[in-house]
């Protein structure tokens, strides 16, 4: 008999925060790690995990169908061929959020945790039953916030739900971090946002091109060995399996050139 | 470092901004919580006390150290129980 998985939940109040980038790369990377892995879009009605996952062509069935009975499971799980141990269960892109409910859900998430190690349940944006049904059948929850006023107020309002509803300890992920705005004033750092919200810091995220290209191609970031953000997101994943990983040096995300001239530096004086 | 001199940096405005609001929404927030606790404890204790609900009073009681739900029930009379 195997240890039962465990489900997370990746939520944010805000959208368009990066919740689903966060969810497709902690889960590829996890799985690069070597675990059995089944990402779950919670989002029903505005699925984008799957594109994201460039695993769009692949669905047959989904989420509702699941849960309605037409299919199992494991007849809804799509393999991700390019990543041993990743599975993606889509959302229905044609239903919505009353299709499911909290309790069917937490159904789902048991089922797939006694076959995987991580189950991650990204979670559609907005405080209503979409968000209910993606935190009932998870055990802990990672919220993406960016270093904005918008973004960290509903961030803060989703810690209060979570905790409200008995989720022990919620983490946070710091998302989109622009070092130079920060270093002339104009963003909020990683410390002012922890002191507001008062809560785990799990990772931090620099904002990066990469991302946009890796979902143009849908392809995760993660597998990009130049992206910082992708960096960024394998340290949050063995972060996620209990590994101590120091945070990333913001100052050191100017690239390869910047830190030679700043070795240089060093050794010329 | 923000440039001396100049107007003080947008993240701490954005930082003062977004402490007041969150005052304002987790007070929002408690309220609600309290209500919802209120009404119940109104008809779980007005099951065996003469409860006046209206004079019920629930609330957080803030310390330094830790925070403390407390709630008043003044009594009409003791029902005798059965």
């Amino acid at each position: 008999m195997r240890q039962p998985g465990q489900v997370i939940v990746i939520t944010s109040g805000k959208g368009g925060v990066g919740k689903t980038t966060a969810t497709a790369n902690i889960g590829t990377a996890l799985a690069l790690l070597g675990h059995r892995v089944a990402l779950v879009d919670a989002d029903i009605g505005l699925r984008n995990l799957d594109v994201v996952m460039g695993l769009e062509n692949r669905i047959v069935y989904d989420l509702v169908d699941v849960v309605e009975g037409f299919a199992r499971v494991r007849q809804a799980l799509i393999k991700d061929k390019r990543f041993e141990g990743l599975y993606l269960l889509p959302a229905a892109q044609t239903r919505d959020k009353s299709a499911v409910s909290p309790l069917q859900m937490k159904s789902v998430c048991d089922e797939l945790k006694a076959d995987f190690d991580f189950v991650i349940v990204d979670s559609p944006a907005g405080i209503e039953q979409g968000f209910r049904n993606a935190i009932a059948g998870a055990e802990r929850a990672v919220i993406v916030t960016t270093p904005e006023v918008a973004a960290v107020r509903d961030a803060d309002r989703i810690i209060g739900l979570l905790e409200a509803d008995g989720m022990a300890e919620p983490q946070l992920i710091l998302n989109r971090i622009r070092h130079q705005m920060v270093r002339r004033g104009d963003m909020m750092d990683i410390d002012d946002v922890i002191e507001i919200l008062a809560i785990d810091l799990l990772g931090i995220v620099p904002e990066d091109e990469a991302i946009i290209v890796s979902t143009n191609r849908g392809d995760p970031a993660v597998t990009s060995s130049a992206s910082r953000a992708g960096l960024a997101f394998k340290n949050i994943a063995r972060r996620l399996r209990g590994e101590v990983v120091p945070f990333l040096q913001l100052d050191e995300a100017r690239g390869l050139l910047a830190r030679l001239s700043r070795i240089m530096k060093l050794s010329s004086g | 470092m923000p440039a001396s001199g100049q107007a003080s940096a947008s993240k701490d405005v954005a930082r003062e901004r977004l402490k007041i609001v969150l005052v304002q929404d987790r007070a929002e927030a408690n309220r609600g919580f309290l209500e919802k606790i209120k009404r119940e404890l109104i008809e779980v204790v007005g099951r065996y006390a003469d409860l006046d609900p209206g004079s019920v009073e629930v609330k957080v009681s803030r310390s330094d150290r830790e925070s403390i739900l407390v709630a008043r029930f003044p009594l009409r009379s003791l029902r005798r129980t059965t």
